[in-house]
């Protein structure tokens, strides 16, 4: 039986993720109302890519291209398509994954709005309590990352330093008159009416960015629209197949979550209603709709008739299993790795998982310990032997001469030092200017001076 | 006047009518203001020489009457208009080829272009004697700087699916370069040779820029996964399936969408199938040129740019 692991059901949806979304379609495209050979797990694992498949000789498949590739390698259903067809597959899951995801992750998650009243409650409802302070703010972070050179952060509100000057009451100023003033002017504004000008609404932030977010939008939707064109499927066939999938998930992600800022759903809806009839199409005849509660009260089940059972009782039409649930040992080990990562200079970077076993060098692949661990050896040993006698910390010379002031009195070399007369003279030199700055500086001397000038 | 036991600033504020007192106020007033004489020695003799301006470094460009695109190149294959070793400046060099202008090449570095991004071109003076210099054009807005100075646009087709074949090389490809020139580790020497070596000779810096562009090209990879690792497995594969794409897409035509004149299409293709297959190039490990050598036609599309336009 085979296993997919996807993020928990949300919005109505499969899965939170666009990728769980678009795998959970391909397997039950793929394998259609036979329930026995596949099951959905909803997972919470963070640190591997989702969703991942589990094969049945125990390989895993990470991600929704080796899904895919796995799927129509191992059966003979997939490959009925012509060589220009494949062709085109490639190039619109291509443009799938280079458009969809900046659009997502500027709706779900940079938009600070959505983000707080949409996208984090649902995760809350699916993830165990710990995974709830770790992923959503990684996906976040992430979603930052992805949409940084759009430069439209500025409906990410949380980002923006606000200055709360009202809350401290400024040295000097009378605090009451100022909270006088405030209230005052509170006031004032509540007898105005309140109208938004043209320039006012455009000034807000989140309006100002749409205009940029538009532009983002369409260069996604018109061609992904024209290429659907008026046929039922996006390679004209008469079934769904992988491409069709892919971008199943990312466009329900777009079109059916309720966010406040749903400036995404509804251009699709205004000027794109053949892509959401697609989607909706393709919702419907693979039966996709999930509700997230459901799925979640599969976790009291402990047979597998009770879940079967569970299922049928609820008309599921997706294999559900119930979610995973972390020991009290994994969520420690978590917990921890997260709180040492928030350590700075400890934070993992990106990796790149080889294919072959790495051809570096060991000392090469291992420089950062080995230096580390060289540095800590010798600091100890060094400690080691000054406590224990073995080497003598340098404590100067055994008789210590007080109130040398002239070279003579610094041996032979002080000796031959002082007979250079050009040191000498630079010395007296020095020590007068030394003396007239002194004179100048402290006031102690003040009576010094006025007696110069008397004189004078 | 004598030394009395009254502290003295407290004693001056007595006096204050006195004149010897007066003298000591004022020169307590003007020290906090007045310069150390040693520095004031100095700033007395200012302004202390104007020398003339600099003449411009002999290697600096003096080709006013001719436009000059700064790349990724060296000295030798600049003077013979030889491909830059950089698939996104070799893109404008084959799309500016392809639109029939007249330009010289020059190497650069990010820190030379005004966008921090090669290419940029610097447009020639309007007038031979003008001393205005026109602004640089960076690259995001050199296909429109093309159009108005060449009537011979390339047009690019108007097929539904150029969007989507366009991002096959912005994506999967240009992601597998990233990933066998910068990670891989047998062709660290080739980055060294390229990228660090004209940069600085002296060993911590190099070390310090080769792992910056390693970090950059990771973080790239990195970028659209959420859990911050990529398999190359994937890289290797979405390079395989994109190139058998392309070759499906191209067929038996001399050009892609089967236009009559190469495009921004073919420009930004054969930027990266020209380099991979160039044989001049000291790869270390080199996946992707066995992977295009089993695409006939897209190596004999990357042959006919070369033989035509450069």
């Amino acid at each position: 039986m085979l296993q997919l692991y996807v993020l928990g059901p949300a919005f109505g949806l499969p899965s939170i993720d666009a990728e769980c979304n678009a795998a959970v379609a391909l397997l039950k495209s793929h394998f259609g109302p036979d329930d026995s050979a596949w099951e959905i797990i909803p997972t919470h694992h963070h640190e591997t890519t989702l969703p991942y498949l589990r094969s049945d000789d125990n390989r895993t498949l990470h991600g929704y291209g080796a899904i895919f590739e796995y799927l129509s390698t191992t059966s003979s259903a997939q490959n009925t398509l012509t060589p220009t067809q494949t062709a085109d597959s490639t190039a619109i899951t291509s443009f799938l994954n280079t458009h969809a995801p900046t659009l997502l992750s500027i709706s779900l998650y940079v938009s600070s709005e959505n983000y707080r009243h949409a996208t984090r409650p649902a995760f809350t409802a699916l993830l165990p309590w710990h995974a709830n302070y770790i992923l959503p703010p990684r996906r976040r972070a992430a979603a930052r990352a992805l949409t940084d050179h759009l430069g439209v952060s500025s409906i990410d509100v949380d980002n923006v330093h606000e200055d709360s000057g009202s809350s401290s009451g400024g040295v000097g100023k009378d605090p009451n008159r100022e909270g006088f003033e405030a209230q005052a002017k509170e006031r004032a504004s509540l007898l105005l009416p309140r109208k938004d000008t043209v320039r006012s609404l455009l000034q807000r932030p989140e309006h100002a960015a749409i205009f940029k977010l538009h532009a983002v939008a369409e260069e996604f939707f018109a061609p992904l629209r024209d290429m659907l064109g008026e046929k039922e499927f996006l390679l004209d066939t008469s079934e769904p197949t992988g491409v069709d999938c892919l971008a199943y998930g990312f466009l329900a992600l777009m079109l059916y979550p309720a966010v406040p800022q749903a400036w995404l759903a509804k251009t699709m809806r205004e000027k794109h209603g053949g892509l959401v009839r697609f989607v909706e199409r393709m919702h419907e005849r693979l039966g996709l709709g999930t509700k997230a509660e459901d799925v979640l009260d599969l976790a009291n089940c402990v047979t597998r008739d009770d879940i079967l059972g569970r299922r049928k009782a609820k008309s599921m039409q997706l294999p559900w299993c119930p979610p995973e649930r972390p020991t009290v040992l994994e969520t420690a080990t978590t917990v921890s790795k997260e709180l040492v990562e928030q350590i700075p200079y400890l934070k993992s970077p990106p990796t790149i998982m080889p294919l072959h076993s790495i051809r570096q060098p060991v000392w090469q692949r291992h420089l950062p310990a080995i230096l580390l661990g060289t540095a800590a050896t010798l600091a100890l040993g060094g400690y080691y032997a000054v406590r224990t006698g073995l080497s003598v910390w340098p404590r100067g010379e055994q008789v210590q001469i007080f109130g040398r002031k002239r070279f003579a009195d610094y041996g032979h070399l002080g000796a031959a030092l002082s007979g250079i007369g050009l040191l000498g003279q630079q010395a007296a030199r020095d020590s007068a200017y030394h003396q007239q700055v002194d004179l100048e500086a402290s006031p102690v001397n003040v009576d010094v001076k006025v007696k110069g000038d008397g004189a004078v | 006047m004598p030394k009395d036991d009254i502290p003295p600033r407290t004693s001056m504020t007595q006096t204050a009518g006195g004149p010897p007192a007066a003298t000591w106020s004022q020169q307590q007033q003007s020290s906090i203001f007045r310069i150390p004489p040693p520095l004031k020695r100095v700033f007395d003799k200012f302004p202390l020489v104007q020398y003339g301006e600099n003449e411009l470094p002999l290697r600096a460009s003096r080709q006013k009457d001719q436009h000059v695109l700064h790349v990724f190149t060296t000295l030798e294959d600049a003077k013979k208009g030889r491909p830059s070793f950089n698939p996104g400046c070799l893109k404008w060099q084959a799309y500016l080829n392809f639109s029939g202008l007249e330009y010289s090449t020059i190497p650069s570095s990010n820190h030379g272009s005004p966008s921090g991004i090669l290419p940029f071109m610097q447009p020639a003076a309007q007038a031979k004697e003008s001393s205005t210099i026109p602004d640089a054009v960076p690259s995001n807005k050199l296909r429109k700087w093309a159009t108005t100075q060449t009537s011979k646009a390339t047009e690019e087709s108007e097929d539904l699916r150029y969007e989507s074949y366009a991002s096959l090389v912005n994506n999967a490809l240009r992601k597998a370069w990233l990933y066998q020139l910068y990670l891989h580790p047998s062709n660290a020497s080739l980055v060294h040779k390229l990228y660090v070596a004209p940069c600085s000779s002296t060993l911590p810096v190099q070390l310090a820029i080769y792992h910056q562009l390693r970090d950059a090209a990771e973080s790239e990879l990195c970028k659209s996964s959420y859990s911050n690792t990529v398999s190359e497995e994937d890289i290797i594969r979405d390079a395989r399936s994109a190139f058998s794409a392309l070759s499906e897409l191209l067929g038996e035509g001399e050009w892609f969408f089967s236009q009559s004149q190469p495009s921004m299409l073919d420009a930004s293709i054969f930027a990266y199938t020209h380099l991979i297959l160039d044989e001049e190039l000291p790869w270390g490990s080199n996946g992707l040129a066995t992977q295009i050598a089993q695409h006939q036609n897209l190596v004999n599309h990357r042959n006919r740019v070369l033989d035509q336009y450069f």
